[in-house]
């Protein structure tokens, strides 16, 4: 079966430290996958990468089987709409008011 | 420490800032002729930009040509020339003060704005926010605030120079002895349409100057609230030197 999410030897090097070197993971359809660890060692750095917040410096990021470690731009659009994302601080745009949060894309 | 290296550092930093802004700027012009455009956001800036600016714009025009008429009329008494004071007034008004100080004053209060308002969402997360919901911070950040400074600042600077000429007219006729009827008519014959178009052209450009600049620190700030602060802090120097290079290089284009 195709993995929905898939991340082959994904690295990433941030001012000069290796942050994320050669990270493996498959989230198969209909799973759930919990990445724990502690402050700094790349939890967001893999989630960024994965959507695309973030380039990799190597490897790929795989969606439905598709190679989108490089989309960007309109290219990218019909990607992001497989997402969701749940912000650590909540990242509500405060400058919307309810219903403009809720509305938007 | 080797000083070559740190010579050596400093110099690719700086070299890098500088590709790295020119980077953006190509990105948020792309922006601003891409659609969609974001017509609330283009008028909600407007209004921000353009509107709340007025009364600081109409002030510091009303004293600065007041102020100038003052100076015209002692300088000019040295060699029996006060009654060039309003040619020199308009003239001064309309192709340099009011495009220079509308633009600086912008800087502080539009640029800093804009940074603080773009890099509290880049550290709040809300710009990555944006991006995985398929909306280019580009198109609905940027963009908006490029074209309403760029369309804004021309109109502020025209009610400027308006402004600025009546103050001039003010001091003249109350407490310089001259006579209102012909203040007016000798502004009228002197100014030409070239002078107000130079300070529009001038209006327009240092418009984009101060929004791209807000953007860009305001884009690119991190760390928090002292990241914020800084990038209000470098968007007001960066905005100002801008300004005042790009306008000895209009004013050399035009006079050449």
């Amino acid at each position: 079966m195709t993995a929905k999410l898939q991340l082959i030897g994904v690295k990433k090097r941030l001012r000069g430290r290796q942050v994320l070197d050669g990270v493996d993971l498959d989230v198969a359809p209909g799973k759930s996958l919990v990445v724990i660890g502690g402050s700094g060692v790349g939890k967001s750095v893999t989630l960024k990468c994965a959507l695309g917040l973030m380039r990799p410096d190597d490897g790929q990021v795989m969606c439905d089987g598709q190679d989108v470690t490089r989309l960007t731009g309109r290219a990218r659009e019909p990607v992001m709409r497989k997402f969701g994302m749940l912000f650590q601080g909540g990242a509500l745009f405060d400058s919307l008011s309810v219903w403009e949060n809720i509305a938007f894309r | 420490m080797n000083p070559f290296a740190a010579i050596g550092r400093a110099t690719i930093a700086f070299f890098s800032e500088i590709g790295r802004f020119s980077a953006f700027t190509a990105r948020a012009t792309a922006a601003c002729f891409a659609p969609p455009i974001f017509l609330g956001q283009l008028g909600r800036q407007c209004a921000q930009i353009g509107y709340f600016s007025l009364p600081v714009i109409g002030l510091t025009a009303v004293f600065i040509g007041a102020a100038l008429a003052l100076n015209i009329f002692v300088g000019g008494a040295r060699f029996n020339a006060e009654q060039f004071v309003p040619n020199i007034v308009v003239l001064g008004i309309t192709r340099e003060l009011g495009p220079v100080l509308a633009g600086l004053m912008l800087s502080g209060r539009v640029s800093a704005g804009i940074a603080a308002e773009i890099g509290t969402m880049r550290v709040t997360e809300q710009i990555d926010a944006m991006s995985t919901l398929s909306t280019d911070p580009f198109r609905f950040l940027v963009a908006p605030r490029v074209i309403a400074a760029t369309l804004c600042l021309p109109i502020l600077v025209l009610v400027a120079d308006i402004i600025g000429v009546m103050g001039g007219y003010l001091v003249a006729t109350e407490s310089l002895g001259f006579n209102g009827a012909t203040y007016l008519r000798n502004t009228a014959n002197f100014l030409e349409p070239q002078d107000v178009i130079l300070g529009l052209v001038k209006a327009a450009v240092f418009g984009f100057i101060i929004a791209n600049m807000g953007a860009y620190q305001g884009y690119n700030s991190k760390g928090g609230a002292l990241g914020v602060g800084r990038a209000a802090t470098n968007a007001v120097v960066g905005a100002t030197v801008l300004i005042l290079a790009v306008n000895y290089l209009i004013t050399a284009f035009f006079v050449e």
